[in-house]
């Protein structure tokens, strides 16, 4: 669904590549990580693949087609807070269906069954201003998906988001994609989050970023949060973690 | 309150020079003759009349601003192109104040009417409300307009739905600045070039040597604009979703 090939990005004046050479491939309904330390260029990948950044060299198909601009079909949930402030919630969720073209009442109904799945009913005409970090991400994953995309790029979605919190949400991510299917392709610096909640990781080296190794993560699913506590679970853990110390 | 006793100690002071005989009433007459004015103008709504003329003039000539202001504005900060075009003409016409143009809008448009003056409040609140738009929408975030984007918005919405939306508290306070700038160019003009409005009430006055008239008339000019300004500004805080700068 999503092939990365040898993408590389050097910024007109940074002092080395912020990517060097990233290759990989996202399958369809896949719920991928790319797992890096913070620098290491995760949101210049996801701004590539999303279409908002030129890569330096090196290519990225999505459906066998080379990316060129952003597309509706490639959501991005952002790691700052990135909703419309001058929107309510509704609105905000709406925003992708009134581009597609979907009529307002059609938008009204998907736009609140979205902000249900993300527990915020009762906060529809509120305004981002008023709602917490945990919230404002929930609007944004409600946002992203209610679009119907074929996939969703998630840029360290949960990273300003207190411990609790990211818990929290990290079940609400994995319930949204069980229920929609959709191929999710999700960078983060968190190990247990990425093996929480992925089919596959990859690991980026420390900057400059490129891909050095996949792993599989064949962990049984439905997960919950007690598979963190799985022996299982805890040596995924401490193998990627000893292959990311490794690469240093 | 502290501001109360000194306005209570400033008029009174006043008042006894006007009653000791310190004071020559053609020069400065004091509160109690200031107040008679009030009530003669008042009530045959001589006051009235000029302040609606005043006011006319002002809407007017905001009204066109907008028209003007707002779309160039909104096009020469999403456009390189219009910007490079415009920047040069509007640097080389801002720095002219507006009450400058006073003599050209007299042998173009005549002291009859509201046409002068109706120009020169045009040229008043055009360039802060221009300003004031093009920086609001140059200012858009990067992000906001990248999510926007990727969420498969067209130019249209992007435009209405992005660009302005997110650049109104800007354009808000614009228009609160253009407001006051034509206001007080509205009275320089009508000093000079009108029959009518409050600038014409003082101007006529002072050559009666009736000063108690021309007082009256400036402190509805400062009563007005002191109005005006206070109404905008419960707008601002009404539409500001970010801090006002
Ligand atoms: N627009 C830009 N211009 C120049 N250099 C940039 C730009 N954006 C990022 N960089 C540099 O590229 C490198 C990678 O940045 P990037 O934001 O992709 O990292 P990241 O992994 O997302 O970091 P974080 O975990 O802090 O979000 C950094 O050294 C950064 O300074
Ligand atoms: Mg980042």
């Amino acid at each position: 669904m999503i092939r990365v090939t040898a993408v590389s990005k050097q910024y007109a004046g940074g002092r080395e590549a912020a990517l060097q050479k990233a290759s990989f491939e996202v399958r369809k309904g896949e719920f991928f990580c790319v797992l890096g330390p913070s620098g290491c260029g995760k949101t210049t990948l996801i701004n590539i693949i999303a279409g908002f950044v030129k890569a330096s060299s090196g290519q990225v198909l999505f459906d066998g087609k080379p990316v060129d601009g952003p597309c509706r079909d490639r959501i991005v949930v952002f790691q700052e807070h990135n909703l419309f402030d001058w929107m309510s919630v509704a609105a905000n969720v709406e925003f992708g269906l009134k581009a597609k073209g979907v009529p307002a009442a059609e938008r009204c109904r998907i736009a609140g069954e979205f902000i249900d799945l993300v527990h915020l009913k009762g906060f529809e005409t509120a305004y981002p201003a008023s709602l917490s970090g945990g919230m404002k991400q929930r609007v944004a994953l409600a946002r992203a998906m209610a679009v119907d995309p074929g996939c969703v790029l998630m840029d360290e979605p949960l990273g300003s988001l207190d411990s609790q919190m990211r818990e929290r949400l990290q079940l609400e991510i994995m319930a949204l994609w069980e229920k929609t299917k959709k191929t999710i392709l999700m960078v983060t610096h968190d190990i247990e989050e990425a093996v929480f909640l992925s089919d596959r990781v990859a690991l980026m080296s420390k900057a400059p970023g490129g891909i050095s190794e996949i792993v599989n993560i064949s962990l049984p699913r439905p997960r919950t949060a007690a598979v963190k506590a799985t022996p299982e679970f805890q040596k995924l853990k401490r193998e990627l973690s000893e292959k990311i110390m490794g690469d240093r | 309150m502290k501001g109360i006793v000194s306005l209570i100690v400033v008029l009174g002071a006043w008042q006894g020079a006007g009653w000791a005989g310190w004071l020559n009433p053609h020069l400065l007459p004091p509160p109690t003759e200031i107040l008679q004015a009030f009530r003669e103008t008042a009530a045959g709504g001589v006051l009235l009349g000029h302040a609606l003329a005043s006011l006319n003039r002002v809407l007017t000539g905001l009204f066109y601003a907008c028209l003007v202001a707002l779309p160039l504005g909104v096009l020469a900060a999403s456009s390189r192109r219009v910007r490079g075009y415009l920047q040069p003409l509007i640097e080389l016409l801002r720095p002219i104040p507006p009450i400058a143009w006073i003599p050209l809008a007299v042998l173009w448009f005549g002291v009859r009417g509201d046409r002068a003056s109706n120009f020169i409040t045009f040229v008043a609140a055009f360039f802060p409300l221009f300003l004031h738009t093009f920086s609001g929408v140059r200012h858009i975030e990067q992000l906001h307009l990248n999510a926007a984007r990727s969420l498969g918005a067209s130019r249209r919405m992007l435009l209405l739905d992005v660009a302005l939306p997110s650049a109104l508290p800007f354009i808000i306070t614009g228009f609160r600045i253009s407001l006051g700038f034509a206001w007080m160019c509205v009275i320089g003009a009508e000093l000079i070039a009108s029959t009518s409005g409050l600038g014409y009430m003082i101007e006529i006055n002072r050559s009666m040597l009736n000063t108690a008239n021309v007082m009256c008339g400036m402190i509805t000019i400062g009563v007005i604009g002191y109005l005006m300004n206070e109404g905008i500004m419960l707008l601002e805080r009404r539409f500001s979703w970010r801090p006002l700068q």
